[in-house]
This record gives structure tokens, sequence and C-alpha cells, in this order.
């Protein structure tokens, strides 16, 4: 098995409003795209800003390479964990290559008015690596959302992380982009040898590229494994509530999820 | 022998007056500029209008000073101007922020600030205060003497009356506000025999129902410009309070009232006294025309 | 390796440094009686009358010295705040803090204490208000009694509204005299007594625009919203408390000296962002000079306009403010 890079035991955590998660156990390894999925407000973004050091802890741990996160920095933190939430309404009009520059802010370390030599060299890499390269020079606000997303996803590459969360990124794209990012993040996994953990509500996005599922529900962690045994009626019916049906896609042999009338 | 004796006296003193002027006379400033629509005024009426180099825009009485070179307004002062005109002294009024009186100071100017008097008395004193700054002392003493004399035989004949009407002086409309006793516009009522419905109450915004229900036998509206006449029609719909059924409200010059020239000003006294005594109209124009001591 | 967007904003700040050179050279030789360039260097090394030597360091050079600082002071803080609030209609008098040093000043007025003490006790009793209310928002947020930044700024904003009913209070009860008074010191001003307090100015805001600058990467973070800002390793709340302190004094300091003078903390940054970027090293610099160029053009507008008349500076910079951040809004929004 590969290593493990987050380790949560029995993590119980809460809004004041009084959402919680309760006592969720789950490793997260390198190498793997894990799918977290379920329904709307199952608890998936709180996991997501549990792991990251955003919520307080009521009871259980969770471990980064082993060290527990409250002995953390927010910097240290940023250094191993990346994280491209859903985006929101501010829009930024920043330059693409200054918005992808943000990346390297953990690493800081001293006075400097210009960027980096260095930084810049990574920040190009990871554009490239996202294949925009040649995005460097224009403006975020110009361009699309699919386009943005790949510049979320370089930023987060630049903070050089063991682990990159993303809540939702194939939301409001169109099928070509959905199938770019998620090629992407299933590539960077296996060959950058990272952990990268997507939000995901196309079970069908999901089965195809996850290397493993979480399925959570009412901010419980319900059940995780393989696509194949995650994705099967029983368990999405009772989660879903909603008539399920799966087939298999003979030619990826992947499982195909709808709802029959 | 002392025949000769008194007249080379004469002679020679005749000569030293001649030849030799007097100190006073060198020491007489030279340059004054004025802040203060009231001391614009009086500096006019103690003969020294010439010397005024400068004033406010504000100070529009006498007719001369219009001619005068204006400094500044309400706001705003230019320092540069009066630094480059090089003043002997210079006399402010409340309006006057004190900042920029800080900052004259600061060049060395001589500052005389006068605020607003709350009675006739404190208004002539700070006439002679300033008339003393430029060596007017004595003509302002003299002014004030006569002024004074008026004053005090208006008010020896209507201070008497046992039934003073009540009268109402109104110095802002939109709010109404209305001047108590503490301020120097009541004088002019004291002085001429009525009673302030403000009596024993501090100026202030009032409610046109308050005074209604203390049914004033006058009113005097001392505001400049047209809001003044607005003001008059509005209350001539009231037809309640005494003054309105009467035809009692009257518009005075602001002016006049919150500037007054010292020498002329118990003459407007003599006027709302006959305003307000019809009966007595004779006798007080005989006690202001009468010159004598 | 300077990009060309690098490139492109260096020209820009170095043109703003132009325009900045010519306003204060016009500045200093024009008023009721013009300098010429020839005559100022005279009067620099001593061949000047009495008389020109007073208008010269006694009201010009100070005047532009202050109108410098203190278009710089608000429109610094009108970036931080903007950045920490995330909302460019924030501007430095949205949280109160005017409002404090002005009720003060009007309760200073209305008691008699500046006939007492002098203008001094204006400008204690301005920075006292200040002060005041910058420490009960600071340990409101601090003491996590409001855990919500976007609390802290309506928070900010009602303070504001519930001083401009009291003062509106205190000048209904007041003399008519100290009523005014309180109107003028409303209306901002650029004069002032002493040269020392235009020296003062121009220290504070170089030395909190250095600190800011120092730390304009945590700025830029901010911009992505507090749960992104944390995920890239800033202890948000800590740096939201610095650059609202650093904002506050600013502020405090601006009132103080010279009452309220509008547009300026709330137009110039989002004009700058317009013009160079949001990314806050550049827009830092650019808020700057931006203001103190903005600020002083207008002061010289207002005293030459309709000389030897003197208008508001507030009603110069409000119009010419106005006019040009709708101009660069219809610009960029052309495309």
């Amino acid at each position: 098995m590969n290593e493990v890079l987050i380790n949560i035991e029995n993590l119980s955590c809460s809004y004041e409003k009084g959402f919680e998660l309760k006592n969720i156990s789950c490793k997260f390894c390198r190498g793997e795209l894990c799918g977290i999925i379920g329904p709307n407000g199952s608890g998936k973004t709180t996991l997501i800003k549990a792991a990251t050091g955003l919520m307080k802890i009521k009871s259980g741990s969770i471990e980064i390479e082993g060290k527990n996160l409250k002995s953390l920095s927010p910097s240290h933190i940023a250094q191993k964990i990346a994280v491209v939430m859903q985006e929101n309404n501010y829009l930024l009009e920043m330059n693409v290559l200054d918005y992808v520059l943000l990346g390297r802010i953990p690493y800081r370390k001293s006075f400097s008015f210009m960027p980096l030599k260095n930084d810049i060299k990574i920040a190009v890499e990871m554009l490239s690596k996202c294949g925009i390269a040649n995005f460097a020079n224009r403006n975020i606000s110009e361009l699309s959302g699919g386009e943005r997303q790949l510049t979320h996803i370089a930023r987060a590459l630049t903070q050089n992380p063991q682990i990159i969360f993303l809540d939702e990124p194939t939301n409001h794209l169109d099928l070509a982009h959905q199938h770019q990012i998620m090629n992407l993040l299933k590539s960077l996994a296996e060959n950058e040898f990272i952990c990268v953990v997507v939000v995901i509500h196309d079970l069908n996005l999901a089965g195809r590229f996850c290397k493993k599922l979480y399925l959570m529900n009412n901010g419980e962690l319900i059940s995780s494994g393989t696509p194949n045994e995650i994705l099967i009626p029983n368990i999405l019916e009772e989660v879903y509530k909603v008539k399920i049906a799966i087939q298999t896609d003979n030619i990826n042999q992947k499982p195909l999820i709808f709802t029959p009338l | 022998m002392k025949k000769y004796s008194n007249s080379l006296i004469a002679l020679i003193t005749i000569l030293l007056i001649y030849y030799f002027p007097s100190n006073a006379e060198e020491n007489k400033t030279k340059k004054i500029i004025s802040l203060s629509p009231s001391a614009t005024e009086q500096i006019f009426v103690l003969g020294r209008g010439d010397d005024l180099v400068a004033c406010s825009e504000y100070c529009i009485h006498p007719p001369q000073a219009q001619n005068k070179e204006k400094i500044g307004s309400l706001l705003s002062v230019n320092i540069e101007k009066i630094l480059t005109l090089n003043p002997d002294i210079i006399v402010t009024s409340y309006h006057t922020k004190p900042i920029i009186i800080e900052k004259l100071k600061s060049f060395g100017f001589e500052i005389l600030i006068q605020n607003t008097p709350s009675n006739f008395d404190e208004f002539y004193m700070q006439f002679i205060e300033l008339a003393e700054k430029i060596n007017e002392k004595k003509r302002a003493i003299e002014i004030t003497k006569s002024a004074k004399n008026k004053l005090i035989k208006i008010s020896n004949l209507l201070s008497p009356l046992k039934q003073k009407p009540k009268a109402l002086i109104q110095i802002g409309v939109k709010p109404i506000y209305l001047a108590g006793d503490e301020l120097f516009v009541s004088d002019f009522i004291k002085y001429s025999g009525a009673t302030n419905l403000l009596k024993n109450k501090r100026s202030g915004t009032y409610s046109r129902e308050f005074i209604i229900s203390e049914k004033p036998d006058f009113i005097f509206i001392v505001i400049s410009g047209a809001m003044a006449e607005e003001e008059k029609r509005q209350w001539e719909k009231f037809d309640s309070i005494p003054a309105v059924q009467n035809s009692r409200v009257y518009t005075l010059d602001s002016y006049q009232i919150c500037s007054p020239n010292p020498i002329k000003l118990p003459d407007t006294v003599a006027k709302i006294a006959k305003i307000l005594h019809p009966d007595k109209i004779e006798e007080i124009n005989k006690l202001v025309n009468d010159e004598s001591n | 390796m300077m990009r060309a967007i690098d490139k492109r904003n260096i020209l820009i700040l170095l043109f703003l440094l132009l325009l900045l050179a010519i306003v204060s050279i016009l500045s200093i030789i024009l008023g009721s009686e013009n300098i010429s360039l020839n005559r100022f260097f005279q009067i620099l090394t001593g061949k000047g009358t009495g008389i020109e030597k007073n208008i010269l360091y006694g009201i010009r050079i100070p005047r532009l010295m202050l109108a410098l600082s203190i278009g710089a002071s608000l429109s610094i803080a009108g970036v931080l705040l903007q950045a920490v609030f995330r909302n460019p209609l924030v501007e430095p008098y949205t949280t109160g803090i005017s409002g404090g040093a002005s009720f003060a000043v009007s309760l200073a007025l209305v008691s008699g204490l500046t006939k007492i003490f002098g203008i001094s006790a204006l400008y204690l009793s301005a920075f006292t208000g200040a002060i005041f209310v910058i420490s009960i928002l600071y340990l409101l947020y601090q003491l996590k009694k409001i855990k919500n930044i976007n609390t802290l700024l309506l928070t900010g904003i009602m303070m504001s509204f519930i001083f401009s009913s009291l003062i509106m209070l205190v000048m209904a009860l007041s003399k008519v005299e100290n009523t005014h008074s309180i109107i003028f010191w409303l209306m901002g001003s650029l004069e002032q007594s002493r040269i020392q307090t235009s020296l003062f100015t121009i220290i504070i805001s170089i030395f909190l625009f250095l600190i800011v600058i120092y730390y304009f990467h945590e700025l830029d973070a901010l911009l992505l919203g507090e749960e992104a800002a944390t995920q890239l390793g800033i202890n948000v709340r800590n740096s939201q408390i610095k650059f609202f302190l650093v904002a506050s004094i600013l502020t405090a300091c601006s009132v103080t000296i010279s009452g309220i003078i509008g547009f300026v903390g709330l137009a110039i940054p989002i004009i700058m962002r317009k013009i160079i970027g949001t990314k806050h090293n550049y827009l830092l610099i650019a808020s700057y000079l931006g203001g103190a160029l903005f600020l002083s053009a207008c002061d010289l507008i207002s005293r030459t306009i309709i000389a030897p008349r003197e208008l508001p500076v507030g009603v110069i910079t409000g119009i010419t403010g106005g006019i040009i951040f709708l101009w660069t809004l219809f610009k960029r929004d052309k495309s």
C-alpha cells in the first residue's frame, strides 16, 4: 500500500450552527486520485476544511505525514496541502502568472518586491503541466470557467504540495473541460506521486477516474473502497434516496450510473 | 512784562505744535485688516476707513467698505494676501477659525479677536478696545458716552412701565431659532421696554406651537434675505397670536441689529421702541433728537 | 528578467512620480502672488524678502507637504481596508473613526475647551475620539466578541451613523457660533498652524507605508478569501488586525489634522487597481503616489480656480474624483 499522507481517526468536529462531522476515520494515500461523494450537505466540504485546519476539532485526530495537525503552523500545512475551493464571486483581475505565483507564499522567506526567479520558474512549469503555459500573460478575468479552473490547479501545484484537495472542480464545466481536468488530476496523482482528493457530484466521473471513493451522508463516512465496491445500487439508493440503476461501460469497464424512470 | 510773556508762551506752544508733530500722531496705526463686519463698521465710524487695507467679503457696511480689497469669506482667509499687505493689526470675528488665528499669530501679526458681545455694555467695551488699538480711544469714549446717554434716557422712560408688551425675537428659520436674554440681540428689546418671550429660557429651537401658546404681542424677525418676508407670511396664518391679530409682525435688518453702528445703535433702539410703544412716539423722538447732555 | 507587465507598471509609477513633481512645483509657484521658478530658488538660497520667505516657508511648502501626506495616508488606508474587508466600497471613514473624532471635536468646541487650550485641544480631542473607536473595534475583534470580519465592518458603519446623529444633537443644542465651528471643522481643510504638523504627517505616512509594503503578499492572499488565505499559510486574523490598525492610525492622523476630506480613500485605490492591477506591491506604491498627487492637485485647484477666494478642498476632491472614477469605469467596461 502506498504511504499514508493524511490519517484521520475518529474525527468529530462541528460548526457553531450545529452541523457536525461524526466520528470519521479514513486514510488518504500517495499516488491516488480519491473521490468524496455524497448528497448535498453531507459534510464533504467540511471534511476538506477540517483537514486543512480550518475547523475546531471536538474529538479525534488528524495527522499529516505522521505529525498532528494541531502542532503545525498554517505555513507548514500550506506547504503540504493545497486546496482549490469553489470559486468565490469576487472577480479577480490579476495577471495569470501573478495569481499562480501566490502559491509560493508559504515559502516566502524574506521581503522581495519582485517575484524570485526560482518562483517564476516553478509557476511557469506548473502552468505547462496544466497545459496553459501560453496563458501566463493574460488576465484571469478574460478566461473561461474551464481555463480558470486550470489556473487554480496550477496555483495549487506551485505550493509543491503532497496533497491537493479540490471542491467540486468540474461544476459548471462543459464535457471537454470536465474530462480534461479529471485526466489532469489523475495523471498528477500517478505521475507526480501525490495524493489528489476531489469532492465530486458526478458519480460517473467519480467512478471513471478515481481509484478510491468515500461515500458520505449526514456528516458520517458511510463507506469507502474502489468504485466497483461503492457504486452499487443498494448503497447508493440508501444515501441518495432515489432509484438507481447501474450498468457497465464496456469500453472503459467502469460503472455507469443512471436513474431509471 | 507779564503781558508779553503770555503771548511768548502762546507763540512757542503754537510753534511747538506745528513743527514738532505729537508722538501720538507718529504712532497712529497705518494698516488695518478686518475680518469682522462689526469691526469694519466701527473702524469707519472712528474715521479710520482709509487705513483699512482689506476686509472680509461680509463687510458690506458702510458702502465704502465694499470697495476694499477682499481677503476672506466665512470659510477661508487668504493668508498669503495678508502677508503681502503686511498690516499692523488684524481684527477677527467669532467666525474666524482658531487655526487661522494661530497661523496669523505665528507670523507675528497683532490680532484683536472680537467675539460676539452678549449685551450693549460689552459691545461698547469692545468698541473702545478696538479704538485703543488704533489710537482713537478718545473718540470712541465720546461716541460711547453720547450713545449710552440716549440709551439710558430711553430706558428710563420705558422701564417703569407696568404693562410691558411681550416680544418674540426670531433669528433663524427652518428650524425656528429664538433669541433669549443672554444674546446681544435681546438688549434691543430690553432697552425698548418690552419683555422677551423667552424670559428665563435659553436661546434655541422652539416649536411654533410653543410660541402660539405664549401669545406674543410682537414678533420681530431678524434675518437677512427673502426668507424674512416668507417667514412673516407664515406667521400671518396663525391669527390666534395677538401679534398677528394686530399686525405686529416686523422684519428687522439683521445687519443693523447684529453689526450695529455704535453711533446709530440708540436710533435703532428708538425705532423699535416706537414700534412697541406707539403712544410714546413723540416723547421718544424728543429724547433721541436732543443732543445736549 | 522583467516581464512586460512589470515594465509597464514601473513606467506607470514613474509617470505618477513625474506628475507629482509637476504639481508640487506648481503648488509652490502659484498663489495669490505668483513666485517664478527663478525667484523660488533665490528665496531658497536666502535672498528673499521677509514676506516671500513667510509665504514660501510658512504657507506653501507646509501646505503642499500636508496635502501630499494626507492624500497618501488616506489612499493607503483605503487600499488596506478594501483588502481586509474584500469590499471595494469601503473607505477610511466607513469604520466610524472619523465619526468618533468629529464627535469629540464637537464636544471640545462646545465646551469651550478650545478657548482655554487653543488648537491643541482640537487636535487632542479629535485624536482621542478616533483612538476610542479604534480601541473598541480592535478589542471586540481581538477578544473574539466579534468573530466575523464583516460584522466588524457593520459595527463600524453603525458607529459612524450613531456619531453623526450625536454630532447633530450637539449642534442643535449649542450656540450658533459653535455650530458654525463644528461645521467648518467637518468640512475639512489643509490649513495648519505649524510646519511641525506637516512634518509629522509625512513621517507617519512614510513609516506606516514601509511597514505595510513589507507584508504586501498577505494583502494579496486576503483577496482570495479568509479560508483560501489560511490555506496559503497566512494567519488571517493577525493579518486583518495588523492592517486594520495601520489603516486606522493613518485615518486617525488625517482626520485629526485636516478634518473630513472625502473621496480620496475610496476612489484612488479603485482607480489605481484599474490602472496598475490588484497585486499589492505595485498597488500600494501607486496608491501612495496617486493619493498624494490627487489631493495636492485638488488643493491647488481649490486655491486658484476662483482666486483670491478659496473653495473647500473636499468639494474639488468630490467633483474631480467622481469624474475620473466614472471615466475609468467606462473605459474598462467598453470591452
